[in-house]
């Protein structure tokens, strides 16, 4: 008995700080360090527009800032996004996405499931209400900076690691700059 | 000359608001091709020679098979060499014996394959940063041909087989872009037999160095992929190689007043413009003439012209 009502707890406690909430990604922005030259521009491009989620990408060639807009209705993968920026040899400086949230209202260590994906809410100060387009700041390795990912790491807890389930492919952590 | 090409980059240097550029003509940086990516590249070079002018060209396949490794197969062409060297090549008279005096310059040959090149190169070190990078590499190849090559410096690109390894260490910073190449190279012997006599031809050991810096000028600001580029480059290539020794029935022999095959060293400066259309075709015109010493394996000036360009695929 007291084993079921340890489950209903926990259940309880996984529902009050997550939600399976309908979100859709628009698109995002990729800082890329390394790159010098238009040709190397041009090359990540290519490899970013392999990806089946991608719809087309926008580079500005002076600041070495990619705009990837991403298809409707197909699961997008940030961990393979920033992957392909590897593959064509260079290194993602930040990535910030744009996603379509319904109304929400986050708090810190607030955990959002999406496309099998699990979203870890950090350094959030009080209660937020996200709504419409948001911008999504991902913190993590490969994901930005290694010496800016240094400072994030105090911030990055194991609150969501309980919902951790076979299901879930990535945890992200992200914050609302 | 050079004094003039100097004060050419340095004009460039300081006039435009030059990014640094590290697609160096003649010596590869620590970067590598995409992953999944095709290169295609030419290079033609071509010389005078007493009454001859010798060409070569070099196919080459690269291919980014991770973002860190990358491999490089070429095939070398040229109407450098024979694959036998000339009957007076060992000659004996009664003063000093059995000897050589190398080959006589300015001989006819047939353009032919003279060897393939199989290049691997990992990157195993980078530190990118917001348009600067320093990035390290190390390389292996693996040539081979049976080419008649009548100098002791060793050329994997073209007259030798043999195995060559070394280091490259690319820095990219503002408007400044360095690389520095280290390595060595241990050549195969040339062999040949006849009946019950035999040739062998031992090529010196060497070690490879080069100094690589270039500059992007146009354009100023990049706004489109369409934008022609020019860059400039200044590389400084060289070897230092062991003597040659020569065989015949498997007892050494002498070599008599043939520069080509005594040990030697040479550094070489070869400036370079490069066009990039649309951001892939890449077009190269360069130039080469000795600073210290000089290679025996060709004659001054030396003349490339490199097309290049990636195959992208989904």
């Amino acid at each position: 008995m007291s084993k079921i009502r340890n489950i209903i707890i926990t259940l309880l406690l996984i529902f009050s700080f997550s939600k399976n909430t309908n979100a859709q990604f628009i698109s995002a922005i990729i800082g890329i360090d390394g790159l010098t030259c238009s040709a190397c521009s041009f090359a990540t491009e290519k490899s970013i527009l392999k990806l089946i989620f991608v719809d087309s990408v926008h580079m500005e060639l002076d600041k070495n800032i990619a705009t990837v807009f991403f298809k409707k209705n197909t699961p997008v993968s940030i961990k393979s996004l920033s992957q392909k920026v590897y593959d064509a040899g260079f290194a993602v400086r930040s990535i910030h996405a744009i996603v379509n949230i319904e109304p929400t209202t986050i708090t810190n260590d607030y955990c959002l499931i999406y496309e099998n994906n699990l979203y870890h809410f950090i350094k959030i100060e009080g209660e937020k209400k996200l709504s419409g387009p948001t911008n999504i700041k991902f913190i993590g390795e490969k994901l930005m900076q290694k010496q800016e990912l240094k400072k994030w790491k105090l911030f990055c807890s194991n609150s969501c690691k309980s919902q951790l389930t076979p299901n879930i492919k990535n945890e992200y952590f992200v914050t609302i700059p | 000359m050079i004094r003039k090409f100097t004060y050419t980059i340095l004009f460039f240097f300081a006039i435009t608001n030059c990014k640094s550029q590290e697609l160096f003509p003649h010596v590869d940086p620590a970067s590598n091709i995409p992953k999944g990516v095709l290169g295609i590249r030419v290079v033609n070079e071509g010389f005078n020679e007493v009454t001859q002018f010798r060409s070569s060209q070099s196919f080459r396949f690269m291919f980014g098979i991770t973002s860190k490794f990358m491999f490089t197969q070429s095939f070398n062409f040229s109407n450098h060499h024979g694959r036998k060297f000339p009957s007076d090549f060992i000659a004996n008279d009664g003063n000093i014996g059995i000897h050589t005096h190398g080959v006589e310059k300015g001989n006819k040959y047939p353009y032919q394959l003279d060897n393939f090149n199989l290049n691997l190169k990992y990157r195993f070190f980078s530190n990118d940063g917001t348009k600067n990078h320093f990035r390290m590499a190390a390389y292996i190849e693996l040539a081979g041909g049976k080419e008649a090559h009548d100098e002791a410096e060793p050329n994997l690109m073209g007259d030798n087989g043999g195995i060559g390894a070394g280091i490259t260490a690319t820095k990219l910073k503002n408007r400044f872009a360095i690389s520095l190449t280290a390595g060595g190279i241990i050549p195969q012997s040339y062999y040949y037999q006849k009946l019950d006599s035999t040739l062998q031809v031992k090529y010196g050991k060497a070690i490879n160095y080069s100094l690589s810096m270039g500059f992007l000028c146009l354009p100023i600001k990049y706004k489109s992929y369409k934008q022609m580029n020019l860059n400039v480059y200044c590389e400084f290539i060289g070897k230092a190689y062991e003597k040659a020794e020569v065989l015949s029935n498997s007892k050494q022999i002498l070599i008599a007043d043939a520069p080509g095959l005594e040990a030697g060293k040479y550094l070489e400066i070869r400036p370079s413009v490069q066009f990039i259309f649309n951001s892939n075709l890449r077009i190269d015109f360069s130039y080469g003439r000795p600073l210290i010493g000089r290679s025996y394996t060709h004659s001054y000036p030396l003349y490339y012209f490199t097309i290049q360009r990636y195959f992208f695929f989904k």
